[in-house]
This record gives structure tokens, sequence and C-alpha cells, in this order.
């Protein structure tokens, strides 16, 4: 048997050994599956925390397309009318460009009362905090694989970065503070030299 | 059977359409064939010849090269926003302030926010205004040895220069404000509104500085049709010259050149200025100094757009309200906000408008 003929014939193999812990892993399954123990336990519950927050998240963008979809079924019922009403100006007026044009101020129109509307926005929002409340927990999953992996987390580099932060405004005001030293004694001596001419 | 009339008219209307179609079609191949023309490279933006004078990190202050032997003095620094790129300012050459502003005599510098990455996480609104515009302002003070200088803030730069103004009256000459927003409740536009109804706090938190694409979503909501659709089928209509294509590209370039918005700046943006419009309560704490308009005794200069629904004119006006000058000056120009930079109209005014007002005061 030649050599590649042996290697297709292994991964088929090792694909068909696999694939129940494939298709498990593949619907988020098999971290759930294990027992809820000692470290599992914690682990568990991220992945529980983060799927019912993608659950949310799914959830919500089906609200926010159905009000959506309200605003469509308005332009499609608007351009209908629109296009019925322009027949009798003929086919100029069918032009796809000529179509495109009244299709976008009609549309421009009815979503921008809908972006006005309490109902959009509020569905806006649950969307937003719901893809925000899931970006929070996957970053927790992520959190713990890349700890896992000896990789540096999110979490360390923004410490990292905060205290770089905070540093820096010390040194600032450190340096703020001794050249206010520095003039104050400047000050006090007698002048050497006249002081440096200024105008607005 | 059918009336030799209608069908007449069916096949006519048929034959137009048809025609009406492949015509769009040609102009499709051709459009496409004009878009693969251009390089990137070929899409130049903020070409005015200028000079980094100081960096701090990734925020660069530059000076463009004056055109006059003696440019006016006390030199102006424009503060632009920290959304989308300064280089607005100065598209091309025919669309840009700057160069109208040198053209003019005036010796100008400009802030350049560049692009904030995961190190500026936790850079807050207060080491933007006491930090980078002092230190600018510190920087150019120095090199012109001049006690004050003079500054254009815009957009939300604009807010933010009237931050270090307040702060900082003694550093300033004049300050120009152009399309600010002020009083954030008068203000009732889509942007407005979308940025009172955020949780911020739930935002940032979760995602550190806040992705461009969040808020170019702002901004594409106030006509989403015209600006993803309608105006890319209008793109049919220019592709046979070059130079208008171009003009094209580089509006494109700047719409889509945003960089992510500081966390912590974020949050103090929205929450102090939109969701409780501390500025005009006279409640907005930097580095925990209370920011008093009332303290803007120098000369005002506010300019804004009438048509502007990013930045609705009633926000930008309230400013004369709150300042402690009797020097204020207020120029409407009938444009909307995009409309300041590119409008040939105001190009060719608001330049004149600015050095005009500033050469008043020099005297």
């Amino acid at each position: 048997m030649p050599e590649d003929a042996g290697s297709l014939t292994a991964i088929a193999e090792w694909q068909r050994f696999a694939r129940p812990w494939i298709e498990q892993a593949q619907t988020w399954g098999f971290p759930l599956d294990s027992p809820s123990l000692g470290a599992a336990r914690e682990f568990n519950e991220r992945w529980r925390n983060a799927m019912s927050a993608w659950l949310d998240v799914t959830h919500a963008r089906t609200e926010y397309s159905a009000v959506l979809i309200d605003a469509w079924r308005g332009v499609l019922e608007g351009l209908t009318r629109e296009m019925l009403g322009r027949t009798r100006e003929g086919p100029s007026a069918q032009h796809p460009r000529a179509v495109l044009s009244v299709s976008v101020d009609l549309a421009d129109r009815i979503f921008g009362e809908l972006f006005r509307s309490p109902r959009f926005v509020e569905a806006q929002r649950a969307l937003l905090d719901a893809v925000a409340a899931s970006r929070v927990r996957e970053g927790e999953l992520i959190e713990d694989m890349a700890s896992n992996g000896h990789l540096a987390t999110r979490r360390e580099l923004d410490e990292v970065y905060r205290r770089l932060d905070e540093l820096r405004r010390e040194i600032r005001a450190l340096k703020k503070a001794q050249s206010l030293t520095v003039a104050a004694a400047g000050a006090d001596a007698p002048a050497k030299q006249p002081a440096r001419k200024r105008s607005a | 059977v059918i009336d030799e009339g209608v069908f007449q008219r069916l096949v006519s209307e048929a034959g137009a359409s048809t025609r009406g179609q492949l015509e769009l079609t040609s102009q499709l191949l051709k459009g496409a064939e004009a878009l693969a023309s251009v390089r990137t490279s070929d899409v130049e933006v903020g070409t005015t010849p200028k000079d980094e004078v100081y960096r701090d990190g990734h925020v660069v202050l530059y000076r463009y090269r004056p055109l006059v032997g003696r440019p006016l003095s006390p030199p102006l620094l424009i503060t632009y926003a920290l959304i989308n790129r300064y280089y607005m300012i100065d598209l091309q050459p025919d669309r840009s302030l700057v160069r109208g502003l040198l053209r003019l005599g005036l010796d100008v510098y400009v802030l350049d926010w560049g692009y904030a990455t995961r190190a500026d996480r936790w850079a807050t609104l207060d080491d933007y205004v006491m930090t980078y515009i002092a230190d600018c302002c510190e920087v150019i003070r120095a090199r012109h040895d001049v006690e004050k200088i003079n500054v254009l803030g815009i957009c939300q730069g604009g807010a933010l220069s009237l931050c270090y103004a307040a702060l900082h009256p003694e550093n300033i000459a004049n300050l120009i404000v152009m399309i600010t927003p002020v009083d954030f409740d008068a203000d009732t536009g889509l942007i407005s509104r979308f940025a009172r109804s955020l949780n911020v706090d739930q935002l940032v938190d979760a995602f550190g500085n806040i992705p461009k694409e969040f808020i170019n979503y702002g901004f594409l909501m106030r006509s989403p049709f015209q600006q993803n659709v309608r105006k890319y089928a209008d793109l049919l209509d220019i592709v046979d010259d070059r130079e208008k294509l171009l003009n094209f590209l580089r509006m494109e370039k700047w719409l889509f050149d945003s960089p992510d918005h500081p966390g912590e700046v974020f949050r103090k943006w929205i929450k102090d200025f939109y969701q409780e419009n501390k500025l005009i309560k006279g409640t907005l704490e930097i580095d925990g100094v209370g920011v008093a308009l009332s303290q803007l005794r120098m000369p005002i200069l506010n300019l804004y757009g009438t048509q502007d629904d990013i930045i609705e004119p009633a926000s930008s006006v309230a400013l004369e309200r709150h300042v402690g000058t009797r020097d204020y000056t207020a120029r409407a120009f009938p444009v909307g906000h995009i409309g300041m930079y590119v409008s040939s109209k105001v190009q060719r005014d608001l330049p004149a408008t600015i050095a005009e007002w500033l050469n008043q005061r020099a005297l």
C-alpha cells in the first residue's frame, strides 16, 4: 500500500474514533458533561454562564430583528404603493436607479422614525447589554484557557497597563512638584539674567 | 387576445427596461474597472507639509509649515475629536481648512491623538485635557516664547478645549470652537439619543476600549440607506472622472478610519457630558477641579452648521449663555457636520472668518 494511502486510512480511523468527542465538543456538551466536582465545578459554571449569556444575546437579537422587520414591512408596503403610482409615469420611472432612489428615501424615512421610537431604543439597549454581558462571560472562559495554556491573560495585561498609567501620573505629579520647587528657589535667588520675554 | 395598444406599450416598456438594465450593467463594469485601477497609496490625505514637534506615546503635535514669512502670533493649536482622524481638516488640497488658514498667514499646529490601543484602556478624559492638551500648549508657548496661544477645538475636541481653557484661561489668548457640543440636553438628534440610552459602564467593562465599529454604527444609523446604498450607487456617475473618484475614496477612507475610543474616556464622555450634561450644569470635574464655563473670559468664536445633525446647533449656541466673556461671536454656516469641512462655500468662507477674527484680536 502506498504511504499516502496509509496515512489517509489512519486519518479516517482517527476521525471515526474521535467523532463522538468532536460532536460533543462542537455542541459544548463535553465540558458540561464532566462531573461538577473539584476544579471542573467552577469551569463548568463558567461554561454554563457563557452559554446562558450567549442565549440571552440570541434572544435579544431576535427581539431586535423583530423590531426591524416591522420597519422593513413598512418600507415594502410604501414602495409597492409608490411603484404602482409610478407605473402611470412610464418606463423611465421603472429604471433601476429611479427605483433605488425612491426605496432609499422611503427606507431612511421609515427607519429614521423607528430609530427614534422608545421600542427600538429599548430593543437596542437590551441587545447591547446582552452582547456586553456575553463578552464578559466569554472573557472569563478565555482567561481560564489562557492561564491554563501559560499565556498572559487580558486581565493581567489590563493590570499592567493600569499600573503604568498610575506610575505615569505619579511621575508627572513629581515633575510638576519639582519644577515648582525649582521655580520657587529661583525666585528667592538674586536675578542674574533678565527674565525671558513673553508676549501674547 | 391582447389589445394591440396594450401590446405595443408592453413591448416598448420591456425594451426600455432592458436598455436600462444594460446601461446599468455597463456602468457597473466600468465602475469595477475604475475602482480596481486605484491603489490604496493613490488615496492621499493630509498632504499639507508639516513637522512633528512633540510626541507622547502615539499622541503627536505637528506644526504645519507656514506659508508666509512672519505668520500671525500667537500660533493656533487645533484639537480634533478622538472620534475619526484629524486629517479631515486637510482632506485634500482643495478641501483643506489648514491650507486656507496657512494661506491667510496663520501659524497652525494640530494635535493628532493617534490610534488608541489596549495600552490606552485606562487613560482618562482628564489625562487628555490636563496632560495631552496641556503639554501641547506648553510646548507651543515655549517654542514661540509667548504666554498665551490661540486654540481651535473641533467637535469633541472643542468640548475638551473648553475644559482646558476654563481650567487654564491664563494660557489661552483666543478660543475658537467649531461644531462643538455644549448643552447636551438641547441635542435631540439620533447620536445624542443613542448616547443617552447606553449602559456605558457595562460596555466599557466588557470591551475595554470601545471598538471603532460601534462608533461607526452610531453614525451610520442617521441615514443607513443613504450611506450604505445610495452613496455607492451614485458612485457610478463619477467613475469616469478619476479626480472625483479619488475625492470620494478620500472621504470613504476618513469615514471608516475611526480609532477605537479609549475606554475610560468614553465612560466619562458619555456619562458626564451626554447623560448628565455636567459641562453646562457646572458640575463637571477634571482632575478633581470643577470646570466653570464662566471662567472663559477670553474672546470666543463659536462656529456651527445650521444643518448639523451630529451636533445640533441648539447644543453649540448654548455656549453664549454660560461663558464669562463679553467678546463672544457666533457664526453659522448653512451646512451639516461634514459640510463644515468639505463644502466648497464653507472652505472659502471659514478660513477667512477665523483669520479675520483672530487678526482683529491680535492688534
